[in-house]
């Protein structure tokens, strides 16, 4: 449609609204209540616009001619239109720098001013304010409004990580509407009515994962990060763009940073990933990074006692005790979430020492690169039929944001020349969702439960059984029988359903996490339901960048040199980075023994207790480098400048040992291993857009490697992925606040009958790993099972624990 | 020149004989110092007692020098430090970064920082000119220096100039 | 053959009250009473007929909403999309809140029957089968009776399935509002009813594509519908011979304020002000200087002979400069100060935003109304007068629904209109007429 704003015409699609319209023509309105992803509602009025059109003759059906001009009649509104909420039409102009728009504008900013605090300066937002920016640009200058503002409650604690200045809100309803259409927990409205109306809960907190994301987009300090609360002013901040290593998707975010510390994480872009959204988790785990236990010097063993030294010293060490072994005696273990670069380290290490005894860890049984159509994240959220086997809110929570937007039945926004459109007409407040294209199956009733349309609680252990029966009956190899579909939880008749649903949708989605890639059957299955069915799969990685890191091997070179093994003997000596191996008894018993232990990490544990050497390790938020998220996607890793002493990422560990050992090996630093990266990939990770870069779909799994199969097919204890990282949880104040201790829950009935009560605090070991938690009744459990997170030294798995074991904390201290 | 160019010369000399000198003995004597002299910097408080300052961090942002660092953090309600939500917990500057320039002055929207007259700043180590709130709050007087110097000897501190009254000086007393 | 004269006065003999008829009669709200004075005998005939047919019916008689917007009735009936299996409603919009407006009241308390008659009339011919009384929440008697009339007809069978063997199904559900004027306008009612907070919603879509849970929903206000007993009763010609060119039927009139007897009149569209004031209502018990045509929302007039002759109808009060509205009538004492009396509806309007847009939440509700709050203590300064009226420049148009603009209405009908005492109060600290205390405090 051709439309005009001010002089410039332009040719936009039909249903864009008239301030993308505006935008896209290089003009400007102010506005606060439209927000990228939401639907617009007119409620600011700050994007008042002259608008007309011309009209068609109601008999004739020609265009109305203007006889002075002979071209078609503009027969303008007669009120100045909000332009987010008006679509646009053929011919239409828009007028935005008419005296009567600015004064319109200029009289709005007023109002909105007029209950508005004005307390910037002690006012986390200033300097980053749209009220701010918007009343500069577009206000008079100075107010008539004589009289006492409002006043309301300045610190009101939303939760432990949200306060809320009800003075400084402006009722844009960024906040209430992102809650409905976003996530779809409604746990925020406004109470009372005029001006006297309020943003506010009636439950205490906000029970919603993604509970952050407000205080992004608030257009004013009204919702503010309680972490950042008045460390530092926006243009203080050092902003990194870089992507969070929390989870296997690998969200945008900007890292905020001032004298050497992280003082907050925002979300930032990735229209292909997390749109504009993070989870808690994300946001607000960061607060470890600064404590100050904090790892930050080279640490050697000397008469049994760790003594700080310095990089060289420790290689030098290091190169002494290697010296003495022979080849293929070193074992090198990494984090998943250790970045290609660091991989590329580890390998080209492993090759200088002569050893195949190399792998990352947490590693599932099975590979986490689909054999079969990959799905993308985009792909899910224009998905019309969905089948989820897990917790994807736990295990990578945007998953579950972008399941939701498939809901919606709303494509992803086309992007505009201005970016994402700032009001998406096709999105309405309160939409109806499409929740019979989502079906979740899960041992145990979980969150994005509340928005399926079909759910299934399958006993813990059965995925391999479920996923054959759905094989077999996509196949036409026999029916499901009753019986066999009342075992899994479910009826034949539902089991039909989804088959049909999925084998009769356009783009089917299979989404899979860590319950099925524990057991490499089930794995198997899954990918042969998806062929059969025509569905594309999206596996849930146990890590950021487990994907990644099987893609280039970073693996044993033979199954007895697996992490299992290289800590029960099968290594003289061991480099572990980023991972708390000691935990395990058994392990820690085997590191004894161990000529030399080299420790990577960031903070003391018990395997530094153990360690001959202890070289301090940069977190995800300082690392340079790239990982693969579960789609496939290169995304770039910036370091933020964060005072972290001498710390160094695994290529800086290799970079210190090659130079002992007098060679320059492959992934010495960054740009090295992107220059053997570059070689093999024929993709310069150093100019990664900040989208990141899809793989081409066909990458080969490259697990020939199993690990043992932890997923045993009977159990009672299920470990969890979680979206908090609970390794850190002691260190992250604000988190720990809001989510406590890990939990163990359980349902009531099995509670009772072990005379567990909520909060009770338990100690047990669970494979050889001394593990606490609090107990947690949950109806959502079902009889017979236990849910407790899983860690990264103890990664998603179906265990026995005899119930009895569950010592209280109090009583095991007395029998201690 | 003639000797009569030589004796009108002396007589200007002689002239200045008999009048008052301009030359001070500093330190000996006092400078004199005009009201709006910018030397060392204020933190105000309010008649209340409560610090003036909110720390919002604006006089850092103003300063052409950056030698203003500020950290803030929230007041404890039952024991304020400044009134609203905010003080500034660090509140430092740099005296040899600083060029005294009265930029921070104007930036403070609570009045809270005013640059004095004390200009004596002169000290040895660099730590030591890194003034905190304890050097600059209202009720502190002389520099880093000038202070320890007197505990040495146990007598006040002994500031080396006098100056007209200054309204924004609001409290402080030289 | 001349077309007959138009009825434009109550004083015709061809006048005859319809809606009002039975109100004030003892046990006129029983269905027992209902059924005897013709009770349900247009849905009979209407059940009988085309649900096109009706709205044509409609169409012709020239019914124009009585609500307050005066959207002609039939057309809007015509807005329903196709029947498509979907549920679809009719609601009718008894939170009447305006100041100055009580026709729908009596109809609710004394005549219930009628109203679920029109509903059901309305129901049929849109396809509805399901029914929304949504009544003030201030209206308990109006609610008893009402739920009681339900019940009988429900009882009696003229709710419920297959009415009148027709194979029509159709019931009403009562909903009982909060006390929020805003609920008056039909998307934020239709928020209410669906119970969320009473925020108007955007528009479009309308309500006909999607009103209450998303469904085909048409609104009407009582009156309308009671109305629509009448038109199919007694024909589209009998309620076109009634009333001016753009103005049909007949209406309720309110009339409030300094006179004899003052309350609910019907009369014929067209009647003039004189006729209501002077002949209906007894007259004015003091000097009057003002007059609201319309309930509190429309523009009000200078008590003069120019505009005591206007005619009641849509047109002639617009050519005024005001609105017929609700036809609420309200007339104001020529010592009572101006200012203070628009204060009072001031603070009404700014106690009624909902807060969802900013120049009513904060330009009215939390500006204008402490503007005028300092005018009437004696505080005004010079220049305030001018703000208000830049203020109202600012407001009027650009708010989300019609709200701001209604509250406008007497505030800047007032300064054209009495911008002298206006400029006395600010000048002297005290109002012109200093008897006017007893209203606003």
């Amino acid at each position: 449609m051709k439309v005009k704003v001010n002089d410039a015409e332009l040719e936009l699609k039909a249903g864009t609204s008239a301030i993308d319209a505006i935008f896209a023509a290089g003009y400007d309105v102010p506005y606060f209540c439209s927000q990228e992803y939401m639907s617009p509602i007119g409620a600011c009025r700050m994007c008042l616009a002259k608008i007309g059109a011309p009209r068609k003759d109601r008999d004739s059906g020609e265009w109305i001619i203007d006889e002075q001009t002979g071209e078609p009649k503009i027969f303008f509104f007669p009120n100045l239109m909000a332009s987010c909420t008006t679509a646009i039409m053929e011919g239409m102009v828009i007028d935005t720098l008419s005296k009567e728009v600015k004064d319109a504008q200029n009289g709005m900013i007023e109002f909105t001013l007029v209950n508005h605090p004005l307390d910037c300066p002690t006012c986390d937002k200033g300097g980053a304010c749209e009220l701010q920016d918007r009343a500069y640009e577009y206000g008079a200058g100075q107010s008539r409004f004589v009289f006492d503002k409002r006043h309301q409650e300045k610190h009101h604690a939303l939760s432990e990580l949200i306060t809320l200045d009800r003075e400084r809100c402006i009722h844009c309803k960024r906040c209430v509407r992102y809650f409905e259409e976003i996530p779809g927990d409604e746990v925020l409205d406004f109470i009372e009515r005029g001006v006297h109306s309020y943003i506010g809960t009636l439950e205490d907190g906000l029970p919603s994962n993604f509970t952050g994301n407000i205080t992004d987009f608030c257009p004013v300090g009204a919702l503010l990060d309680s972490t950042s609360r008045f460390r530092g002013r926006n243009w203080e901040y050092d902003h990194t763009r870089s992507s969070c290593l929390d989870c296997a998707v690998g969200c945008a975010i900007t890292i905020d940073a001032r004298t050497g510390r992280i003082e907050r994480i925002k979300a930032a872009r990735n229209t292909q990933v997390n749109n504009d959204w993070i989870c808690d988790g994300g946001r607000f785990g960061h607060e470890y990074v600064d404590a100050d236990e904090r790892l930050k010097t080279p640490l050697i063993r000397r008469d049994g006692k760790l003594t700080p030294s310095t990089w060289e010293e420790a290689a030098a060490f290091i190169n002494d005790k290697l010296a003495d072994l022979g080849a293929k005696e070193t074992g090198i273990i990494l984090r998943a979430d250790a970045t290609l670069e660091e991989g590329v380290a580890a390998k080209a290490l492993a090759a200088q020492l002569e050893t195949g005894q190399l792998d990352h860890f947490p590693r599932l049984a099975a590979s986490v690169i689909p054999q079969g159509v990959r799905a993308t994240l985009n792909d899910v959220a224009t998905s019309d039929a969905i089948l989820v086997l897990g917790d994807v809110s736990e295990e990578a929570p945007i998953v579950d944001l972008r399941i939701k937007e498939a809901l919606k039945g709303v494509t992803p926004p086309e992007l505009m020349p201005h970016g994402v459109p700032l009001a998406d007409l096709r999105l309405k407040e309160r939409m109806p969702r499409q929740r019979e294209i989502l079906t979740v199956a899960s041992p145990y009733r979980c969150d994005l439960m509340k928005h399926a349309g079909s759910t299934l609680t399958y006993p813990a252990g059965t995925e391999v059984e479920l996923l054959a029966s759905l094989l077999q009956a996509a196949n036409g190899e026999g029916e499901i029988s009753e019986e066999a579909a009342m075992r899994l939880g479910s009826s034949p008749e539902q089991l039909n359903d989804l088959l049909k649903r999925l084998s009769g949708a356009k783009n089917p989605v299979i989404i899979y996490g860590a319950f099925v890639l524990a057991a490499s059957e089930a794995s198997n299955a899954v990918q042969a339901l998806a062929k059969a069915v025509g569905a594309k799969l999206l596996a849930i990685g146990p890590m950021a960048n487990s994907y990644g890191l099987e893609a280039l091997a970073v693996l044993p070179s033979h199954a007895r040199y697996s992490v299992q093994e290289m800590l029960r003997g099968s290594a003289k000596a061991l480099i572990v980075s980023g991972l708390d191996v000691a935990k395990d008894a058994e392990a820690a018993k085997a590191l004894k023994e161990l000529e030399l232990l080299v420790v990577h990490d960031s903070f003391a544990n018990a395997t530094t207790e153990l360690a001959h050497v202890v070289l301090p390790a940069k977190t995800a938020y300082e690392k340079e480098g790239t990982v693969v998220n579960l789609e496939g996607r290169y995304l770039p890793l910036k370091p933020a400048p964060v005072e972290n002493g001498q710390s160094e990422d695994f290529c800086g560990l290799v970079k210190f040992l090659g130079e002992t050992m007098g060679t320059r090996l492959e992934g010495r630093s960054v740009r090295s291993a992107r220059r053997l990266l570059k070689k093999r990939l024929q993709l310069d990770l150093s100019e990664l857009s900040e989208e990141g870069y899809l793989s081409p779909a066909k990458a080969k799994a490259a697990s020939k490697f199993k690990l043992k199969e932890s997923y045993e097919l009977e159990g009672n204890l299920l470990l969890t992925p979680s979206m908090i990282r609970h390794e850190q949880l002691s260190r992250n104040a604000h988190l720990h606040a809001v989510y406590g201790d890990a939990a163990l829950r359980l349902n009531p009935a099995d509670a009772v009958a072990q005379d567990l009560n909520d909060g009770d605090v338990v100690a047990f070991e669970l494979q050889g790993i001394e593990r606490q938690a609090v107990i947690k009744r949950s109806e959502a459990v079902p009889v017979g099972l236990m849910l407790l997170p899983a860690l990264p030294e103890q990664p998603a798995a179906l265990l026995w624990l005899e119930p009895t074991k569950l010592i209280k904390a109090a009583v095991a201290e007395v029998l201690a | 020149m003639s000797v009569l160019d030589i004796a009108k010369g002396m007589g200007v000399t002689l002239g200045h004989l008999f009048k008052k000198p301009v030359t001070v003995r500093y330190p000996d004597e006092p400078v004199d110092i005009k009201p709006r002299f910018r030397g060392r910097h204020h933190l105000l408080r309010h008649p209340s007692g409560l610090e003036k300052c909110i720390g919002c961090s604006l006089c850092a942002a103003a300063c052409p020098a950056y030698a203003i660092y500020v950290e803030a953090a929230e007041n404890d309600p039952n024991d304020p430090t400044s009134p609203g939500e905010r003080y500034a917990k660090i509140y430092e500057i740099n005296m040899l970064r600083c060029i005294f320039c009265g930029m921070c002055e104007e930036a403070c929207p609570t009045g809270a920082i005013v640059l004095g007259h004390e200009f004596e700043l002169a000290d040895f180590r660099y730590p030591d000119f890194v003034y905190g709130k304890e050097d600059m709050l209202v009720g502190t007087k002389g520099s880093k220096w000038q202070r320890r110097e007197a505990q040495a000897k146990n007598e006040d501190v002994k500031l080396g100039f006098k100056a007209g009254p200054r309204p924004e000086l609001e409290g402080v007393d030289y | 053959m001349e077309a007959p004269q138009q009825i434009t006065s109550r004083k015709d003999p061809r006048f005859k009250v319809s809606m009002y008829e039975h109100v004030g009669v003892k046990n006129s709200w029983t269905l027992s009473y209902y059924l005897g004075h013709g009770g349900y005998q247009a849905a009979q005939k209407a059940l009988t007929m085309q649900p096109s047919e009706i709205i044509n019916e409609v169409k012709a008689s020239g019914l124009r909403g009585r609500g307050g917007a005066g959207f002609p009735t039939g057309v809007k009936w015509s807005f329903m999309p196709p029947v498509d299996g979907r549920q679809r409603f009719l609601v009718c919009n008894a939170d009447e809140s305006e100041p100055g407006s009580f026709k729908d009241r009596y109809i609710l308390e004394d005549d219930p029957h009628q109203l679920i008659e029109g509903l059901l009339i309305g129901g049929y011919a849109i396809g509805a089968s399901k029914g929304v009384i949504y009544i003030r929440g201030e209206y308990y008697q109006g609610y008893q009776r009402l739920k009681q009339a339900v019940a009988e007809a429900r009882q009696a069978g003229y709710l419920g399935s297959n009415i009148f063997e027709s194979g029509f199904d159709f019931d009403v559900i009562l909903h009982r509002g909060a006390g929020a004027y805003i609920c008056g306008e039909e998307t934020a009612l239709m928020n209410s009813f669906e119970g969320l907070r009473a925020n108007p919603r955007l528009k479009p879509p309308f309500p006909a594509q999607a009103g209450v849970y998303g469904l085909p929903t048409t609104i009407n206000n009582v009156t309308s519908l009671a109305s629509v007993v009448h038109i199919i009763n007694n024909g589209a010609d009998w309620f076109s011979s009634m009333g001016t060119d753009d103005s049909k039927g007949n209406k309720l009139y309110q009339i409030s304020g300094s006179v004899e007897r003052p309350g609910v009149y019907e009369m014929p569209m067209g009647a003039s002000f004189r006729e209501l004031i002077y002949d209906l209502a007894g007259g004015p018990t003091m000097a009057i200087k003002a007059i609201i045509p319309g309930g509190s929302s429309t523009p009000m007039l200078p008590f003069d002979d120019e505009h005591l002759d206007t005619p009641m109808d849509y047109g002639s009060i617009a050519t005024k400069g005001s609105m017929l509205g609700t036809g609420g009538v309200i007339l104001i004492p020529t010592e009572k100060c101006i200012v203070n009396a628009t204060w009072n509806l001031v603070r009404f309007y700014a106690h009624e935003s909902c807060g969802k847009c900013t120049p009513c939440r904060e330009g009215i509700a939390g500006w204008m109304v402490k503007i005028y709050q300092k005018l009437v203590k004696g505080f005004g300064q010079e220049g305030d007068i001018e703000l208000i009226e830049d203020m109202a420049d600012k407001i009027r148009g650009k708010a989300f629904c019609p709200l701001a603009d209604a509250c406008l209405g007497p505030v800047q009908s007032s300064i054209e209109h009495f911008r002298g005492e206006y400029e006395y109060l600010i000048k002297n600290g005290k109002p012109m007429y200093s008897k006017s205390d007893w209203w606003s405090e």
